[in-house]
């Protein structure tokens, strides 16, 4: 059970890595601000600050504040981060300055359930970011993220409709038998709620459960600021919206997506554009993290603005990563002359050692050679390395939940059975299969959930998310 | 009539909510005064002749299972009994009965008039005079006051009641009695918030003029069978009913006189029933329609008079008279009473709590139309309710709260403490999400108890009800034990197409102990219901588990900092008085009721945040 009316904090990374991540909810955060950070903010405006975390007189420590207000904030509330770093005493003090004025720890997915509750997400949504903090595994972000886009709302809210029609017009031949209607026959009946139960045997058959979803390949987009990272995330991701949502406008957090290849599906990702130079911790840390992310990449496209005067960030850059496999691209290729990009992608491809790809997301030349070129080395590294990529092509339907694969099963079974009553001209005995039915399927998402479902969810998430 | 005039209670209005609540207060023992206009009015039948039909058959028996009225009327004085949907399963078989009107309201008054502790008052009240935000006295047109600490309001109709036929307007509260304005006025300034709804009756016909002979005849049942638990048979001679239909003619003439249908003219503005659409609504909503079924219906034993069911209407009397002539079978009738509309005041019931007692104003009930309901069952479902919270009240008892999984009266006052009035509440069966178990037959293994301990249910019916209970178990018993085929008869029973169903009585066993029909009937439904029933169980549970969390009614949602925008307004309205209230009212999310779960655990620990 959480208690709606506390502000609360939570310290959102693991205390031992060398950075910290301090969350703050609740209408007391700016009052809880004014106790530890300097320059004092006014809390009046959204944005983020730059200054200090000031616990002890004459012991300052740099930290970057992003303040979110509410109701637009990811909770609905007034939200703070505070990043700084790992420093085990200042962020003892801090906290204890928190917890001094009647802040309190958050609870495990309290920052989720409050964005549910506060309207911002639905449940679907919320288990599905659920899933996206406990899984490990990239192809669970993968699952999490089709629910996210509300495709399993679509079909349910689709067959909810439909159920829903079929059940008013067996209530009204019971509930006015005396006009002389046939509202619905039996056998219409049955062939409706044989249609529903077909579409919802599908549904189940063509989501992607967690136990046998294949583990995808992972593309990284690497480069330097203003490097193109973006535009060219946006056209390979097509329509498709980054997990991490648009109330999260900074890029100091992992965006994701899936894109479709000739062969299969992977996981696109693009961090923070990488620096020769750090120029304080913060960016150290965030820089540390996004090569790692790099790293651990099955394939990394690396991206150079071919119409820079000098490359040299870029190729220092280059050399912070150790990925397995490199797609090196010339990005912003409309911005030189045809004859200047030869000689540039000449001079690129002696300067770097390896072959550089041309690509203008603006003119839409080179993003299908980088598609075909990704899909390329995927099946090459799964020849050596063993993998399903391919396997993965068909799939196409939501993630389902352990729950709502129950729901749906329990819709199915409720239908059945109603089939057979109506058979035997048990319209009573049937509509209340239906009921039940419907309430199986509109469980998905808003609609009937008692507490204990909700306690269920918002209790398996780790701290601050 | 005794010279006292200090009661108990004091019930306003001699209809079927009046009727019940009157006799409910006093027979468990209030001092009860029942003010009427008029004596010849009391339970009087201002629409339909009939009681019961699908889902109010059903409140007919609740009533009569509490020990109530309308019942033992209605098997006095009926005409015709039918079971509804007998093609269906028996959860949604419903019993319907026309009934001579005039003796229907004679039967009642003279129940009222053999109750003890009850006066009947002929009076018109004009006010409700309260004292610190209860009811102190009523007072009436010709000066009289009458004082008691609770006052039961069951005007139907009659607060500032205006009729129209065609361009007619005039005020009333039924054809030829005075409509009740004053009273409405002082509702109004103890703080009640009024608002205005519609309906509408058919014309009656003068029966010897109706061309009776060619027309298509329904029939009742060839064994009636009574409503009230009390009654074993039905004595009175059965009568048909008639069937005729609308044409293209009619249609045409309703068509091309649309302007002067108050309806359509904007000259009524109030909501009407969407479930019993006047002829004229029904021709234009449903144009394709070449026909509408109209039953003539008697309205007494001797065929006088003949109610037109199916084409109630406020178009102008000329109209009428041609839309006569043209029905099949009518060509020559004789109008005796006009179609009209009526509109009048109710108080949105969102101001009741469960007990049918105002929020605002202390022993002040409200039962009845007046609460936005439409039908006799509706009316005096409540009026029971209110009389016995009225008695309950002064005995210094907790109210008698019924559940939406006891009876449909339950989901009726549920219904209304829930959800906007948007036209006259009428049940259905669909709306009783526990249907399957509440069933006509078993309404009074359902309330018979409950009757009795609130002090209705007399030691006759109680008796009787022991002596079902004991020969149901003793049929149960041998159903369980007895096999055949090596299934034993119960399971026999259970199976969706079992053939034993309906047969029970050719079993030799079964014949040599002369089981009564009612107890054969109840125990086959209960055997095929048995299973399915568990489903529903597992419903209840999650219903009764809300239903304990009480929500203090000093609540103020708009301090709530979590609740949505619209959840505040919604509950504002409706102070709902527990979390599976509140759970029912539209707009109103799941996720609202966490926060409202919260927000009482926080502040209000004892009240029912604790499982």
């Amino acid at each position: 059970m959480y208690e709606l009316l506390d502000t609360i904090v939570a310290i959102s990374s693991p205390i031992s890595e060398k950075r910290v991540i301090v969350r703050l909810s609740g209408g007391g955060v700016i009052d809880a601000l004014k106790q530890v950070f300097r320059p004092e903010i006014s809390g009046d405006k959204a944005g983020i600050f730059k200054g200090e975390i000031a616990v002890d007189d004459g012991f300052e420590i740099e930290a970057v504040l992003y303040l979110f207000l509410g109701p637009g904030s990811y909770t609905g509330e007034t939200v703070a981060e505070i990043h700084t770093y790992s420093n085990r005493s200042v962020t003892e003090a801090m906290m204890g300055k928190f917890l001094g004025i009647g802040v309190r720890l958050a609870r495990a997915g309290e920052f989720t359930a409050r964005a549910y509750l506060n309207g911002k997400i639905d449940l679907s949504q919320a288990e599905a970011v659920n899933e996206i903090i406990a899984s490990s595994n990239r192809y669970q972000l993968l699952a999490a993220e089709k629910l996210l886009s509300g495709k399993l709302a679509q079909a349910t809210e689709r067959v909810g409709g439909e159920l829903m029609d079929i059940l008013s017009l067996i209530e009204a031949g019971m509930d006015f038998s005396g006009e002389d209607i046939e509202f619905i026959s039996a056998g219409d009946a049955v062939a409706r709620l044989g249609g529903i139960k077909v579409q919802l045997e599908e549904l189940l058959a063509g989501s992607i459960s967690y136990e046998s979803v294949i583990d995808l390949p992972c593309v990284g987009i690497a480069g330097a600021t203003n490097a193109g990272k973006s535009s060219l995330l946006n056209e390979l991701l097509g329509k498709q919206r980054s997990i991490v949502s648009d109330e999260h406008k900074t890029t100091r957090d992992i965006l994701t997506g899936t894109i479709d290849l000739p062969s299969g599906k992977a996981v696109l990702f693009d961090c923070a554009g990488l620096i020769e130079e750090s120029r304080g911790i913060l960016d150290e840390l965030s820089q540390r993290r996004a090569i790692e992310s790099l790293n651990r990449a099955d394939v990394v496209v690396f991206c150079v603005d071919v119409s820079k005067a000098s490359w040299a960030e870029d190729l220092a850059i280059r050399k912070l990563i150790k990925p397995e496999v490199f797609i090196l691209i010339a990005t912003k290729a409309d911005c030189v002359t045809k004859e200047k990009l030869a000689e540039k992608i000449s001079s690129l491809n002696k300067l770097f050692g390896a072959d550089f790809l041309a690509i203008s997301v603006k003119e839409n030349f080179g993003t299908e050679k980088l598609r075909d070129s990704i899909d390329e080395k995927i099946l090459e590294h799964d020849r050596v390395e063993g993998g399903n990529f391919s396997e993965s092509l068909g799939v196409s339907g939501p993630g389902l939940t352990v729950r709502h694969r129950q729901a749906v099963s329990d819709a199915i079974e409720n239908i059945s059975e109603s089939i057979v009553e109506i058979e035997s001209g048990n319209d009573e005995v049937a509509a209340m299969m239906l009921r039940n039915g419907y309430q199986s399927i509109s469980n998905i998402s808003q609609e009937n959930i008692d507490e204990q479902i909700l306690e269920n969810i918002f209790g398996r998430f780790c701290v601050g998310k | 009539m005794k010279n006292n005039s200090n009661f108990d209670c004091i019930v306003i209005g001699a209809g079927h909510a009046g009727a019940e609540a009157a006799h409910a207060a006093a027979k468990i023992g209030a001092k009860t005064a029942l003010i009427t206009i008029d004596k010849n009015s009391i339970a009087k039948m201002s629409c339909n002749p009939a009681i019961g039909g699908l889902a109010k058959g059903q409140i007919a028996r609740e009533i009569d299972a509490l020990g109530g009225l309308m019942s033992l009327a209605i098997d006095a004085t009926g005409i015709q009994f039918r079971i509804l949907n007998r093609s269906k399963g028996p959860a949604v078989q419903s019993p319907r009965a026309q009934a001579d009107k005039d003796k229907y309201a004679k039967h009642v008054r003279g129940l009222l008039e053999d109750t003890p502790n009850l006066t009947i008052i002929e009076a018109l009240v004009s006010d409700i005079i309260t004292e610190n935000g209860k009811v102190k006295a009523v007072k009436c047109a010709d000066g009289s006051m009458y004082f008691a600490p609770t006052c039961i309001v069951t005007t139907g109709t009659f607060l500032k009641g205006l009729m129209h036929i065609g361009t007619e307007q005039f005020p009333g509260g039924r054809l030829d009695e005075p409509a009740s304005n004053e009273l409405s006025d002082s509702l109004r300034s103890l703080g009640l918030q009024l608002g205005r709804l519609k309906t509408g009756t058919p014309p009656r016909l003068d029966a010897k003029t109706v061309d009776l002979d060619k027309l298509q005849v329904q029939l009742g049942d060839e064994n009636p069978k009574p409503f009230s638990f009390l009654n074993d048979k039905i004595t009175t001679p059965q009568l048909p009913c008639w069937i005729t239909y609308t044409n293209e003619e009619i249609h045409k003439l309703l068509r091309d006189n649309l302007d002067r249908a108050p309806l359509y003219t904007g000259q009524i503005k109030s909501a009407g029933p969407r479930y019993c659409p006047s002829i004229e609504s029904k021709i234009v909503r449903f144009a394709d329609k070449t026909r509408h079924q109209v039953y003539l219906e008697p309205e007494d034993s001797d065929v006088t008079t003949i109610y037109c069911n199916g084409i109630s209407t406020s178009v102008p009397r000329d109209i009428q008279r041609q839309m006569i002539k043209l029905l099949p079978g009518t060509e020559n009738a004789k109008i005796i009473h006009y179609a009209y509309a009526i509109e009048y005041d109710y108080c949105p019931p969102a101001q009741l709590t469960q007990s049918l007692e105002t929020k605002k104003i202390g022993g002040l009930f409200l039962a009845g139309q007046i609460n936005g309901t439409s039908g006799y069952e509706e009316a005096a479902a409540q009026g029971i309710i209110a009389g016995i919270n009225a008695a309950l009240k002064l005995q210094s008892t907790e109210p008698l709260i019924l559940n939406r999984d006891q009876a449909y009266i339950g989901v009726l006052i549920d219904d209304l403490l829930t959800r906007p009035i948007i036209e006259p509440y009428r049940m259905f069966t669909s709306r009783a999400e526990f249907r399957l178990s509440l069933r006509a037959d078993n309404a009074d293994r359902r309330l018979t108890q409950i009757g009795k301990s609130v002090g209705l249910v007399d030691d006759t019916r109680w008796k009787k009800y022991q002596q079902k209970l004991n020969t149901i178990e003793k049929l149960k018993t041998h159903l369980k034990n007895t096999r055949t085929d090596g299934i034993t008869l119960w399971d026999q029973l259970r199976q969706p197409t079992s053939k034993l169903a309906g047969k029970l009585t050719d079993l030799p066993e079964i014949k040599t102990q002369n089981f009564p029909a009612d107890t054969i009937e109840a125990v086959t439904i209960d055997a095929k219901y048995q299973g399915y029933l568990k489903k529903q169980d597992r419903l209840a549970a999650q219903l009764q588990n809300l239903q304990k969390k009480k929500i203090p009614g000093l609540l103020d949602y708009n301090s709530i900092e979590h609740l949505r925008l619209e959840a505040k307004e919604k509950l504002t309205v409706f102070k709902p008085a527990t979390l599976a209230q509140a759970s029912r009212i539209a707009g109103v999310t799941p996720a609202d009721i966490t926060v409202i779960q919260i927000h009482l655990k926080k502040h209000f620990p004892q009240q029912g945040g604790g499982k």
